[in-house]
Formats: structure tokens, C-alpha cells, sequence
């Protein structure tokens, strides 16, 4: 009986152990498509830096709630966590620091034909892929061609790409527009360029998981859901970085253990973190906390075209924006990292002032209007917002009902599941509804987001009607190509949007960022997202 | 017994195609479009409606919901789970990654919870009423009542931040590094032993009360046997039957339950997998992991049936 009480315990951990080691194959090394040289170059010497200046070598541990598990193929990138793809690979142009404009990155320089009918980028010469093979004309071509048939509305107007030399590519397009360069340098689209070869070598399965580019950092090891190690690349054609050794993405999916593993020191910082957490680190000298404000805002969403919706009268829609103290909810509620935004197109006010007048907390304005509206009282509306911001918003949610209650509106709050929140967002509301939603933003390309979001072509607020003349100047702004016109257009459809309270917006949606205080120099201006670009970034200790 | 096998696994067939059936059924009925999540996971990114469509269409979800439920059959007769929506990887390969995980840390917490808790049962039986019994029997209702999840945080703050003892999170294989393996499996291991460890200590105790009253343990202690004897020979087989049950129930919890504490320490196993896929719509994984788990609910099952004829004579299956 013990024997076989004995054998079965052993058997059984023998078992656990066993499966274990299933569950993670060796890591296998990436294969590069072409072979190092043959004779090996001497090591370069460790470039010096200056005493007060970065410092070379480190580590940087980071932590992410999630890890893609696709992130080596541009136009097979869903996710939205990209810095696993950014970090190794490059785009030939990124957004510049001024609203409209870009920088050479991959292209030292490019330019558009007189009669728009084509790029032509000329491209960097002397860089390398992470594999040894040379990036050319040949490379961008592969590149933006496997794009275009994988069906990304990015490259729907590319008609053609012809190499015209070693380091000169033309991009034919069938109809230019004043954003069209913006495909090109957004990283959170399929303009990456990873390396040809490499992904031919070994095929798209293992090309999703390895980005073959030519980034300051290249991929050391992946486990999935669990890790990525991106080490420097000690061939970057930039000269003199990157600084950091590593970068260590590892998934902490509970912001507790996030808090606990950042304080012991097992990481460094982390992206993307709740404003309780953040408020946790604010005072700690420790670490530095960093707040963007202009990618992402909260809104209110309701029904304009149903003619039964009291909202379809914009007096109702103009009392609702005067009942809502949103500098107070902000102020009180959301741990002051929002700020209260008067304006539809997110962010417009970081890019000048458009020159509307604000519709600032006034209950009693709100009763006149509604009185004028003849719907003094409004009853049975639900706000419905999704279930995941009740931790950082529910308060200001609640804070919400009480400003409604105030003037006369009766708001049952509806906390929708993700998923079920994620589907309703796409269809107009019901009646006198109420929805509260992400809206995107961009100070430095607002008209992007114009097109993206809030053309009527759109698939985004489905239940707000779009001002006469709106579409008119998003046609004029798409055929403007000096950026001051398109964004004084911009202005122009801020003042007719905001004017007919297309949604009431209510506050930014900041993304919240925390590093170790000895991180310097890691730039968050690039991006789409203000992910953090770790280039030139070094530590101090 | 062998037909006796035979016929379980047969209706455990049934009872499998019931689950997925079910399954499937009610994913699709929840609110929520697998595919407008897919492509609005990333806040910052817009997409058209030429883009659902040809996504709806790439996934297959564009046919009829009976016709993608047989697919998918046809898909797991010839050993295929389908493909992840989110994450554009094979089933079965997600499937493969963390179930391991699960299985090697449910496995661990399983035969240490009752190597630890029968003895301790025995003893609590045995010295009924005594110290020991007393301590035992608190901690073990502390055990049994303390959330999981709570526990691992303290033991996060205690041993990982202050004490700096264990890692605070991660997995690490046996294989690929087995010291950095054993002390990352020790905080979460011990969380998920406290449940079925407590709540066998509790059934163990009473169980063994119970037998030791009977008429033929009197018979063997006024032979003069030592308590050594008439607890490990006469005692426990009969009073460990119940506990077999217990602990075969606890094997699928612990296998199924294990979400909360992989979240916490950031172990990329089954639960976790589960719930993310919950989530997302993600109907190949979700119907994947159902399966999974229903095949090895069914199996345990089974072995615990077949327990019982060895551990009492009196059950036969013929």
C-alpha cells in the first residue's frame, strides 16, 4: 500500500514536471536569412561618453499588462500594445515635433510629383537589417507591396511601387490627398519595414513573432505571454546609440503585483497605468510619473437623428453640456490627471484655438434651455458606459447623474460589459439615451482624425449628425497641401461641430506612464500613442 | 470492469458533444462581436467597414452559426481547434503553451495539499479535542475561507517586497532554470494548496471520526494492537473513501480555477488564457479550453469511479 501510495506521488510530480516542459519548447535563436561575413570584424571600442552626459549600458525592465502575439509583420499588426514592433523596427518617416510635419527616418528626404502622382523617398544608404542583408529601394518595395495585397486600407491608393536606383523608391497613387504622407509615418499602421529576406527564409509564422528590422533594438527572446528581451543593435546606423543594453517587456497583468515587483526593483517602469496607481507613485522620488493629455478624451454620445430623441434639438444638447460641472469632476474625481475639453475634435486646442466659446458648468442656463426645448424634465435615460471604467471614471460618473439630476434629467447609470459595451458603441443609441465613449485625438495631425473618426463616411458616432458644410471643408482640407491651411480648415470644422454639439465632450482620457527616476532621456513625442521611444534613452546609475 | 470502462467513455462522448454544443450556442448569444473587438483593440487606430467585412468573412464568421459549430467539429475529429481571432495562432498551440503550466502547478498544489492534509486529518481524528486538533482545525477553517487571491497578494507584499525572499511574478520552467522555478512556484503553489488542503484536513478529520467509533476499530484496539496499526492497517482505507471523492473534485477546480492566481503572479496558464478569450469572443479558444477541460473532468471522473472499487470491495462494476 505505501509503495504504491509512493509510486503514484512520484509518477504524478514526474507527470507535472514533465508537461511543464512541454508547455516551452528551448527558445530557438532567429535564423538569420543571410550569413554574417565570413571573417570576423574586429570588435568596435565601446563608444565614451561624457561624465554628465548618457552613459552607456543597463538594463530597463518594463512591465506590460499584455504582450501581442503577432508583433514581427507590419501589416499583420492588430494589437495595440506595438512597442514590441517599434522598438526594432523603423518607418522611413516619422511625425514631426510641429503639427503637419514629418521627419526622415528610413528616407533622408522625399518629395511629391507636380502633379501628385507619386513619392519618391530616397532612402538612407549604408543601413543594414538586423540579418546582415542591406536595406534598399528593393526592400521598401517587398515591403509596402506585401501590405497593399494583405488588403490594408492604408495602401488601397498606392497603384504601384517602382525602384528607380539602390536608394530611390516612387510610390504611384491613384489619388492624392493632404494626408496620404501620414500612412507612411504612423507606427501604429503597416508602414514598418521589416527585412525581406528573413521573412522569405523562414516564413510568415515565424516572421510574426521575429521583427527582422533595422531598429536600435533587435529580438534576443520571446516567450509568449510572458516576455520579450530586445537587445541593442550594435549596427544601428545611427552612430552612438542606442545607450541601453536591453529592454526586458515582461507581463504583469495585475496592477498590485505591477506596484509590488516596481517597488522591490524586479522592474522599472510601465505604460499605461491606472490613475490610482499612479497617484500611488506621484510623491515617491523614486520614479517619475508622466501624463499625456491629447490622444485620447471622454465623451458623451446620444442620438441626433431620431427625431423622438430629445436630443435631436440642440438647445437639449446644449443643456446638457451646461449641466455637467466637468472642472470639478475632474478636479475631485479622476485623482486630477483629466482636464475638461470644450471641443469635438479631440485635442485642437493643443494645435491653437479654433475660437469657440466654452459651454462652462451653468445649471441654471441648462434648466432655461430645457425650458425653451419644452422638455423642463427628461426621464428614463440610461448612460451606459463599459464596465472597465468604473475604477478610474465610476465617481465621475456618479458625479455625472447628480449634475443631470440637478437640471431635471433622470440617468439610470448602466455599466455594460466590454464586449456587449464594444458592439452597442457602433450603432446609434435608443432613444434618449446616453453613452459615454473614447474619442480619439491628435493635436499635431488633427485632421486624421477628422477623417478617420468623424467624417460621415465614418463608422464612429453613428447617432450624430454632421454639420452642414462640415464634409465640404473635410474635401477642401484633403486637396490643401500646406499643413497651416488644412489645420486652419481644421479650425474651421471645429467652430461648425462644436457649434452643433456633434457629442459633448467631457475630459481627456490622459495615459498615464511610470519610470524609474534614473531612466533619462525617453521620448514620448513620436508616436501615435505617446508610447515611450527608448532611442536615446540611458540610465543613470 | 473493462465493459464497464467501455461504456463510460462512450457516454462521456455524449456528454462532450452536449458540452460544446451548448458551448457554442451560448458564445454566440452573448452580446458583443468578436470581430469589431479584434479590430478596435487598439484605441488609437480607426478602421472601415470594408474592413469588418472582410475580416468577418477571413475568420468565417460571416456563415451560418450551425454550419461554423460543424466546421469546427470537423475541425477537432481531425485534430484542429481552429485558429485564434485575436491572436492569428493555432489552438491547439495556445492550448499547448498553457495548460502545461496549469497542469504542473494544479498538479503540485494537488499532491501537496493532500500529502499535508490527510496526515494532519488523521492526527486531528486521532487527538480529537487535544491542541493539536484545535490548531489544526482553525487553520484549517482560516484555509478554507481566506480568498485566494488576498492570500497571494500578502504573501507578494511579505515574501517578495519586504523579505525580498521569492520572485514577485513570472513563470520559469523546471527545465530551463530549476532553482529560479521552484522559488517562482512557491507563493502561487501555496495559494492554490490552501483550499483543498483545508478543506481535506476538514473531511479527513470527520471521516476518520466516524471510523474510528466503528464497532470492528473497538474489536481491534481491545486486541491490543498499537495505534500505529489500527490506524494505518484498519482505519484509513475506510475512512480515506470519502476523501477520495473530494479529491478527485478537486482536481478539475483546480485545474479550471486557477485564474485569479496566474493573473496575480503573472503565470501564462489556462485560466488566464480562458478569461482573456472570454473577453475577446474568442470563440476557437474559449471552445477549445471547454473541450480540454470537460475531457479531463470526465477522465478524473472515471478514475475516482474506479477508486472506489479498490478502496471498497463491496463496489463492484460489472
Amino acid at each position: 500500500m505505501k509503495k504504491i501510495l509512493l509510486i503514484s506521488l512520484v509518477f504524478v510530480l514526474m507527470c507535472g514536471i514533465g508537461l511543464s516542459s512541454c508547455a516551452e519548447p528551448e527558445p530557438t535563436a532567429p535564423e538569420p536569412a543571410a550569413p554574417a561575413p565570413a571573417t570576423p570584424e574586429p570588435a568596435a571600442p565601446e563608444p565614451t561618453a561624457p561624465e554628465t552626459g548618457p552613459k552607456y549600458g543597463g538594463v530597463i525592465k518594463l512591465g506590460s499588462m499584455a504582450l501581442s502575439a503577432s508583433f514581427g509583420v507590419p501589416w499583420n499588426l492588430r494589437h495595440g500594445d506595438r512597442t514590441s514592433s517599434f522598438l526594432p523596427l523603423e518607418l522611413l518617416v516619422r511625425r514631426g515635433q510641429e503639427p503637419g510635419t514629418y521627419e526622415g527616418r528610413l528616407a533622408e528626404s522625399w518629395e511629391l510629383a507636380p502633379d501628385k502622382s507619386y513619392y519618391t523617398f530616397y532612402l538612407r544608404q549604408g543601413v543594414k537589417f538586423h540579418d546582415g542583408t542591406d536595406f534598399n529601394a528593393e526592400a521598401v518595395k517587398w515591403n509596402f507591396e506585401m501590405a497593399k495585397a494583405a488588403g490594408r486600407p492604408q495602401f488601397a491608393n498606392v497603384t504601384s511601387i517602382d525602384v528607380i536606383d539602390t536608394h530611390t523608391v516612387r510610390i504611384n497613387i491613384s489619388q492624392w490627398n493632404s494626408e496620404f504622407m501620414h500612412n507612411f509615418a504612423s507606427d501604429t499602421d503597416c508602414a514598418l519595414i521589416i527585412s525581406p529576406a528573413s521573412y522569405e527564409k523562414n516564413g510568415e509564422e515565424w516572421a510574426n513573432t521575429h521583427p527582422v528590422g533595422t531598429g536600435p533594438y533587435m529580438l534576443k527572446e520571446y516567450k509568449q505571454d510572458q516576455y520579450i528581451y530586445l537587445e541593442k543593435n550594435p549596427d544601428y546606423w545611427e552612430e552612438g546609440i542606442p545607450y541601453i543594453d536591453e529592454i526586458q517587456i515582461l507581463v504583469v497583468p495585475d496592477m498590485v503585483t505591477f506596484m509590488a515587483a516596481l517597488k522591490a526593483g524586479d522592474l522599472d517602469g510601465m505604460w499605461i497605468i491606472d490613475f490610482l496607481t499612479a497617484s500611488q507613485l506621484e510623491d515617491d522620488d523614486r520614479f517619475n510619473v508622466w501624463v499625456s493629455f491629447g490622444n485620447l478624451g471622454t465623451s458623451l454620445s446620444y442620438n441626433m437623428k431620431d427625431p423622438a430623441s430629445v436630443w435631436s434639438d440642440k438647445k437639449m444638447r446644449e443643456a446638457l453640456e451646461y449641466a455637467i460641472d466637468k472642472e470639478k469632476i475632474c478636479r475631485a474625481l479622476t485623482y486630477g490627471y483629466c482636464e475638461p475639453t470644450y471641443e469635438i475634435i479631440r485635442g485642437i486646442h493643443g494645435a491653437g484655438d479654433p475660437g469657440t466659446v466654452p459651454r462652462e458648468y451653468d445649471p441654471e442656463k441648462a434648466k432655461q434651455l430645457m425650458a425653451e426645448a419644452g422638455h423642463p424634465q427628461v426621464s428614463g435615460v440610461n448612460l451606459e458606459f463599459s464596465i472597465t471604467d468604473k475604477n478610474s471614471y465610476g465617481d465621475a460618473y456618479l458625479a455625472i447623474q447628480e449634475n443631470f439630476a440637478a437640471v431635471g434629467i433622470e440617468v439610470e447609470l448602466k455599466p455594460v460589459e466590454p464586449a456587449a459595451f464594444n458592439e452597442s458603441s457602433f450603432r446609434p443609441t435608443e432613444g434618449n439615451d446616453l453613452r459615454i465613449e473614447t474619442v480619439r485625438g491628435d493635436p499635431l495631425f488633427p485632421f486624421v482624425r477628422v477623417m478617420e473618426d468623424l467624417s460621415e463616411d465614418t463608422i464612429y458616432f453613428p447617432g450624430a449628425v454632421r454639420p452642414e458644410g462640415f464634409e465640404d471643408l473635410i474635401d477642401q482640407a484633403l486637396g490643401t497641401e500646406d499643413p497651416e491651411q488644412v489645420l486652419d480648415l481644421c479650425m474651421q470644422m471645429e467652430r461648425l461641430a462644436y457649434g452643433e454639439i456633434m457629442y459633448v465632450s467631457l475630459w481627456s482620457r490622459p495615459i498615464v506612464t511610470v519610470m524609474k527616476s534614473e531612466i533619462q532621456d525617453v521620448d514620448y513625442s513620436y508616436g501615435e500613442v505617446p508610447y515611450p521611444y527608448f532611442e536615446r534613452a540611458w540610465l543613470e546609475k | 470492469m473493462y465493459a464497464y470502462i467501455v461504456r463510460r467513455l462512450l457516454s462521456a462522448l455524449v456528454v462532450l458533444l452536449l458540452i460544446t454544443a451548448v458551448v457554442f450556442i451560448v458564445m454566440h448569444l452573448l452580446p458583443g462581436d468578436p470581430i469589431l473587438l479584434y479590430l478596435s483593440q487598439d484605441t488609437v487606430t480607426a478602421f472601415t467597414a470594408e474592413e469588418i467585412v472582410a475580416a468577418r468573412h477571413e475568420f468565417g464568421l460571416d456563415k451560418p452559426v450551425i454550419v461554423q459549430y460543424l466546421n469546427w467539429l470537423s475541425g477537432v475529429l481531425h485534430g484542429d481547434l481552429g485558429e485564434s481571432i485575436f491572436r492569428s495562432t493555432k489552438v491547439t498551440e495556445e492550448i499547448g503553451n498553457a495548460l502545461p503550466i496549469t497542469l504542473y502547478l494544479g498538479m503540485l498544489a494537488w499532491v501537496i495539499s493532500h500529502v499535508i492534509a490527510i496526515p494532519a486529518g488523521v492526527i486531528c481524528a486521532v487527538k480529537r479535542g487535544k491542541w493539536i486538533d484545535t490548531i489544526l482545525t482553525i487553520l484549517a477553517n482560516i484555509g478554507i475561507t481566506a480568498p485566494q487571491f488576498w492570500v497571494g497578494i500578502l504573501l507578494i507584499y511579505v515574501f517578495g517586497l519586504y523579505l525580498n525572499w521569492l520572485p514577485i511574478f513570472g513563470y520559469t520552467s523546471p527545465f530551463d532554470d530549476f532553482w529560479l522555478s521552484i522559488k517562482k512556484v512557491i507563493m502561487p503553489v501555496f495559494c492554490l494548496s490552501l483550499v483543498p488542503l483545508s478543506g481535506c484536513v476538514r473531511q479527513t478529520r470527520s471521516a476518520m471520526l466516524e471510523v474510528v467509533r466503528q464497532d470492528y476499530i473497538r474489536t481491534a484496539w481491545s486486541k491490543g494492537l498499537a495505534e500505529r496499526n489500527v490506524i494505518l492497517r484498519h482505519a484509513i482505507k475506510n475512512g480515506i473513501i470519502p476523501v477520495v471523492t473530494l479529491a478527485g473534485m478537486a482536481v478539475p477546480l483546480i485545474i479550471g480555477g486557477q485564474v485569479l492566481i496566474e493573473t496575480v503572479f503573472g503565470i501564462p496558464g489556462i485560466g488566464r488564457l480562458s478569461v482573456t478569450a472570454l473577453f475577446s469572443r474568442d470563440y476557437a479558444i474559449v471552445q477549445g479550453i471547454v473541450l480540454v477541460i470537460a475531457v479531463f473532468v470526465v477522465l478524473v471522473n472515471l478514475l475516482v469511479d474506479i477508486a472506489y472499487g479498490w478502496l471498497d470491495p463491496r463496489i463492484h462494476y460489472d
